[in-house]
């Protein structure tokens, strides 16, 4: 269970985080919404750890323990996952070993023994499928001269591949078209289990008809504004984030 | 010499006829004889009057000039300057100028109607002395100088010749002349220390922003700028000011050496925009004459978060010798450099900039536009460094050049120094000819090839021109197409 | 410009000239006039240059003069035995062990007992031991020799000139085409502070294909000063791969120089791989004399402590339609200084040139220092020629993209690194080389490499 108290986060010295609390029982999918700006995606990485990213007061705790003691590459073993917003691409890193090196250097963490390689293609293999990826693309270089929709399927296939229990989706949706949307969805939808619990943060309705969130919350100025179930997101859909201090859509 | 209160008080004094006489003769019966001696740096300065400091930092520059050489390292070849056989203190010709525009000659006549100047300042800028017209506009100019006048009066800033301001704010002059260019620094600058001649003074106190572009222009028609003028400008704490030099009309001078200094100071968080059209005689057809435009200009962010650009359209000078420069001192300071350096015929400029990166968190950005088309040969030269202690030091450089014809050289000479490991720079430079299906595409559109040329270029450097001040970019895109007349077909 | 005539030598300036005089008549080919007359106008250019310095444009960032204090004598040949393990240790077992036809250079003396003469020879490559062939030069050795690119500016190729005591010769075959590369080894000796001065001559026949890895290591021997020169002649449609693996002894003067002329539709690809040396300064002078041909010179460079590795670059396109491409990756970690200074000359009349040149260096440390001067020189229109220079530390986006993905810092750091690095590697077509390569940069980190 992911909790969140009175959190306050410092970018560039402003304060974008105002005391945001928030509870995500495991087994459920809770969607973070909100206007430009109200800190949905500070949250996102706050939760991976970034540098920059200075939390002033508050506290984050998964499964009991204080996630902000953690080093980003201690969250992800501990199963924090965040798909990014904007997957960085980094040139003359196969995509195939960065994977490799991620799921191993995470298995190892986790007191697992590493993949054989011919396991581990198999693996990936069978996951790319899954979503339809090429297998081609995992020989190029990591999201070098991929598409907007390959890069956040490749985003998924990380996901699955590491095997997180905790699931932050930073508006995985954007510059997507609908059938790419569906994609990413079920690869997200294959991914619940009562011991899983996903954050999924978007800044439209849209995704949420495929990815059916337990609760919705809508950030504003930094904090929690409003919580309620799937029906909120629709109700948002009509009247915008107005009301919340976002320009109306 | 100048400036305008006394200018405007003199003309008061005097009658329009008497004025062509009154107003230079002071100057013209005082004529330093020719070559360089401590007698002549001693001339100049008892003639403008100087304090006692000035006199003595004059001489110890040109004591260290006796014991510098020629700088050799340029992409440039000229024939060895003899430095005895120059004037160093002369009065602007007053009499030897054609009597009226029928006897200026008619090619320039006809680059002036090109450039869309009127014609009260074709006759101007061509030096015709018939008197009336001139002192018209004369008249002309110094009206607009006083409103002028008045309007920086009210703001607190200071804009007058830097002979004028030893007299008037010798401590301002004091403390901040040879601060940025050093008397040590260069051949040219230390000989421009040792005679120089006059040039802009501008103080702009804590907190101004001052209300309107500063310009030579008007000086230029109220006096004649110097073989070895002398810039200063200042802009105090929380200050802006945005100087224009120079104009886009080609200016005849007898003076072959034009050896100019620049410095300006920007203390914290202040910002100057310092913006060069220079079009001086490139000499003819067959590269004989021209100016040799041996200028040092460097500006110093001295305060934090202070902010200078330099922006130049160079299409004029024989041979352009010129590295307009920014000590990036400051913590958060930011140095600009814009240029485009058009040569044709047998020009040769030598050009860039240099961005010292000594203090943390500060950035630069160069965007350099070379076009060689004749027989000329244009280099860009830059440095960007960052010291140890300039961490997080950024320099963004782009550097083009443009190739017309297969008889000109296009040469690209940076210099990238990083001493700090959080300094970020990214340098890139491309040399490429106009594509021929760009052209073809213009002529099917029935523009003539000098028309697509011209066309294509201003394209080319669009991101320079639009640093520009407003009113001088419609004026510098003419004079672009006009600096490549004859480089096609 | 008129260079002017040095007066003031220093130390180890004048102890190069005494060095000469002293060996002088002990020299290989002292008895042929034409190589004597070679080595004195060598040591006359030598003598009115001096050492290069800084005040030396094409020596801004490596002053040869100040740093150098000690001329060490040059280094005698007495035939140290090398076995497999001892090369595996000099210059790292994954190069030792690429599949090759072995030269071998020892104590600046190529080996025939340690090499593979006989099996280039039944292939159609002659190899010649250059301290014996200079004595009587045959007729393509005198044609080529000191003849490829030359120059007159370059104080370190006329003291090459002036001292050079061995190397190896090669010529191969028109329409030879080798199916394993050359290995040119090139190895110190033991102890005492000495001077090594090889010089190495390819002529590489019209329609000939072969790959040339000259590698460089240390067998222990303090003090290393080497001075190697490679001339190589890449004839008309003939396709030479050169790589040069430097792995010489901590405390090493390494100084290198590639001359290459390029004829007619010919292919070179260069690859120069640095890990070694004090103080290493590796220059090529290319040189397009035929039409049509194409050349790639990259390389990458490691650097820690103390080192100071300058890589010097000169391509001359003197005649139309001639591509040449130069990519270099530097890694500057502790106190060290990487140099990349590459030109690209575009003659009058060499239209259709198309010369495009990019470096990059990732430093490490808050000490660590990248000098970069990349230049064009073109006079001609018709041409697309580029460069591009790029210095910074590993970008914290991407580190933190892997640290967020599980992979701990440090392994994340080496990955990018090698991920740099690599992308100058990538353009190394032969697998094994480029696996080699790509292994010697993880082993020069630390980690394993998948």
């Amino acid at each position: 269970m992911l909790e969140i108290k009175n959190l306050h986060v410092n970018v560039d010295g402003r304060e974008i985080l105002k005391g945001l609390d928030l509870t995500l029982p495991a087994g459920e999918v809770h969607a973070i919404m909100g206007p430009n700006g109200s800190g949905k995606s500070t949250l996102a990485y706050v939760l991976a750890g970034k540098d920059d990213y200075e939390v002033t007061a508050g506290s984050i705790t998964w499964k009991g323990e204080d996630l902000l003691a953690m080093n980003p590459s201690e969250r992800a073993a501990a199963g924090v996952f965040l798909a990014f917003q904007y997957p960085l691409e980094i040139p003359g890193v196969a995509t195939m070993t960065f994977l490799r090196t991620a799921v191993n250097a995470v298995r190892k963490a986790r007191g697992e023994a590493e993949l054989s390689t011919p396991d581990f293609l198999r693996f990936v293999r069978e996951k790319a499928k899954l979503l339809k990826i090429d297998p081609d693309m995992l020989k190029r270089p990591l999201n070098v001269g991929f598409s907007g929709g390959e890069k956040k399927r490749n985003e998924i296939l990380q996901m699955t591949l590491l095997d997180p229990s905790l699931c932050v989706l930073d508006e995985t949706d954007s510059g997507l078209d609908i059938d790419a949307i569906r994609i990413v969805a079920d690869g997200v939808n294959a991914l619940r289990s009562p011991d899983r619990a996903s954050l999924v943060i978007t800044h439209y309705q849209r995704l949420l008809d495929y990815i059916v969130p337990d609760r919705v919350h809508v950030l504003s100025d930094g904090r929690v504004a409003r919580s309620g179930g799937p029906e909120l997101a629709l109700e948002l859909e009509e009247t915008g984030y107005a009301e919340f201090g976002g320009k109306a859509a | 010499m100048p400036a305008v209160q006394e200018t405007v008080a003199r003309v008061k004094e005097i009658d329009v006829d008497k004025y062509k006489y009154g107003f230079f003769t002071d100057i013209e019966s005082v004529k330093a004889p020719k070559g360089l001696s401590e007698d002549v740096v001693r001339f100049i300065s008892a003639k403008k009057g100087e304090p006692a400091w000035l006199l003595d930092w004059r001489l110890e520059a040109y004591r260290r000039w006796l014991t510098m050489h020629e700088p050799t390292w340029a992409n440039v070849h000229y024939p060895k300057i003899d430095f005895q056989e120059l004037y160093y203190y002369s009065a602007p010709k007053s009499t030897e100028g054609p009597k009226s525009l029928a006897d200026v000659d008619p090619e320039l006549l006809e680059y002036y109607r090109k450039l869309g100047i009127p014609l009260v300042e074709q006759k101007l800028l061509a030096g015709v002395k018939e008197s009336r017209v001139a002192v018209d506009a004369v008249f002309d100019s110094v009206s607009v100088v006083t409103t002028f006048k008045e309007e920086l009066a009210k703001a607190g800033v200071i804009f007058c010749s830097v002979s004028e301001a030893v007299k008037t704010h010798p401590d301002l002059v004091r403390k901040y002349l040879g601060s940025v260019v050093p008397i040590t620094d260069n051949y040219y600058a230390t000989l421009n220390s040792a005679v120089f001649s006059d040039g802009s003074f501008v103080y702009v106190p804590p907190g101004v922003r001052c209300p309107m572009e500063l310009s030579t222009y008007f000086r230029i028609n109220a006096e004649q700028t110097g073989q070895f003028e002398r810039t200063l400008i200042i802009a105090d704490k929380g200050a802006y000011v945005s100087y224009l030099e120079g104009c886009t009309a080609p200016m005849r001078d007898e003076n072959q050496l034009h050896a100019a200094v620049v410095e300006l100071v920007a203390l914290d968080d202040a910002e100057i925009k310092y913006s060069t059209v220079q079009n001086w005689y490139p000499g003819d057809k067959s590269g004989k004459g021209g100016i040799y435009n041996f200028v040092t200009k460097r500006g110093d962010c001295r305060g934090a978060r202070s902010k200078i650009s330099w922006t130049q359209v160079e299409t004029g000078s024989a041979i352009t010798w010129k590295y307009p420069s920014c000590i990036l001192r400051g913590e958060g300071s930011r140095g600009e450099f814009y240029s485009i350096a058009i040569s044709n015929g047998y020009q040769q400029i030598d050009s860039g900039t240099k961005m010292i990166h000594l203090g943390k968190d500060t950035s630069s950005r160069i965007v350099s536009k070379g076009i060689a088309a004749g027989h000329s040969n244009n280099t860009y030269r830059g440095l960007v460094s960052a010291h140890r202690r300039a961490s997080n030091a950024r320099n963004f450089t782009v550097c083009d050049s443009l190739l017309i014809g297969d008889k000109c050289g296009a040469h690209t000479v940076p210099y990238i120094e990083a001493k700090n490991a959080s300094a970020t720079f990214e340098h890139e430079a491309t040399t490429s000819k106009i594509s021929d299906d760009q052209l073809f595409y213009c002529l099917q559109r029935g523009l003539s090839e000098e028309e697509a040329v011209a066309l294509i270029v201003n394209g080319f450097v669009r991101d320079v021109l639009q640093q520009l001040p407003m009113e001088f970019m419609a004026e510098t895109q003419k004079l672009i197409g006009i600096s490549l007349e004859g480089s096609v077909g | 410009m008129d260079l002017p005539v040095q007066t003031f030598r220093t130390k180890a300036e004048q102890a190069y000239l005494d060095l000469f005089e002293g060996a002088r008549n002990a020299l290989p080919g002292a008895g042929d006039p034409f190589v004597a007359t070679l080595r004195a106008k060598a040591i006359e250019a030598y003598g009115r240059l001096g050492l290069p310095h800084r005040r030396i444009e094409a020596w801004k960032y490596t002053d040869l003069r100040a740093r150098l204090d000690e001329v060490n004598p040059l280094l005698k040949a007495d035939g140290v035995a090398v076995d497999d393990a001892e090369l595996a240790r000099a210059l790292g077992g994954e190069i030792a062990a690429l599949p090759a036809y072995r030269l071998v250079v020892v104590e600046g003396d190529l080996r025939a007992d340690l090499s593979d003469i006989a099996g280039l020879k039944a292939k159609g490559v002659e190899v010649l031991s250059l301290g014996q062939a200079l004595e009587k030069p045959p007729s393509w050795l005198r044609s080529a020799l000191a003849q490829v690119t030359p120059r007159e500016d370059d104080a370190v190729l006329a003291l090459n000139t002036a001292l050079m005591t061995g190397g190896a010769a090669l010529r191969i075959g028109a329409d030879v085409t080798l199916d394993k590369p050359i290995h040119l080894i090139q190895l110190d000796g033991t102890g005492e502070p000495a001077s090594i001065v090889t010089r190495n001559v390819v002529v590489a026949e019209s329609g000939s294909a072969a790959t040339l890895i000259e590698s460089f290591g240390s067998l222990g021997l303090r003090g290393l000063q080497r001075n190697t020169v490679t001339e190589l002649k890449v004839g008309h449609k003939a396709a030479l791969k050169h790589f040069k693996l430097q792995r010489d002894g901590d405390d090493a003067l390494h100084l290198s120089t590639w001359l290459v002329e390029l004829g007619s539709d010919a292919r070179y690809d260069a690859f120069q791989f640095s890990t070694g040396a004090a103080l290493a300064r590796n220059q090529i002078y290319a040189r397009f004399a035929g039409q049509g041909s194409a050349a790639d010179m990259s390389g990458a460079f490691l650097l820690r402590g103390q080192q100071h590795c300058d890589t010097t670059l000169l391509v001359e396109h003197s005649v139309p339609r001639c591509t040449s491409r130069e990519l270099f990756k530097g890694v500057i970690d502790g106190e060290a200084r990487g140099v990349f200074q590459g030109k690209i000359v575009v003659s009058p009349g060499a239209q259709k040139t198309d010369g495009k040149q990019m470096s990059g260096a990732l430093l490490l440390s808050e000490s660590a220092e990248f000098d970069s001067k990349p230049e064009l020189e073109i006079f001609a229109d018709d041409v697309v020629c580029g460069h591009g220079s790029t210095s910074g530390q590993i970008d914290r986006d991407l580190l933190f993209y892997l640290e967020a993905r599980g992979i701990p810092e440090e392994q994340a750091r080496a990955l990018l690194i090698q991920a740099f690095v690599g992308d100058a590697i990538e353009r190394v077509e032969d697998e094994a080389l480029r696996d080699a390569l790509a292994r010697a940069s993880a082993g020069w980190l630390g980690v394993d490499y998948h």
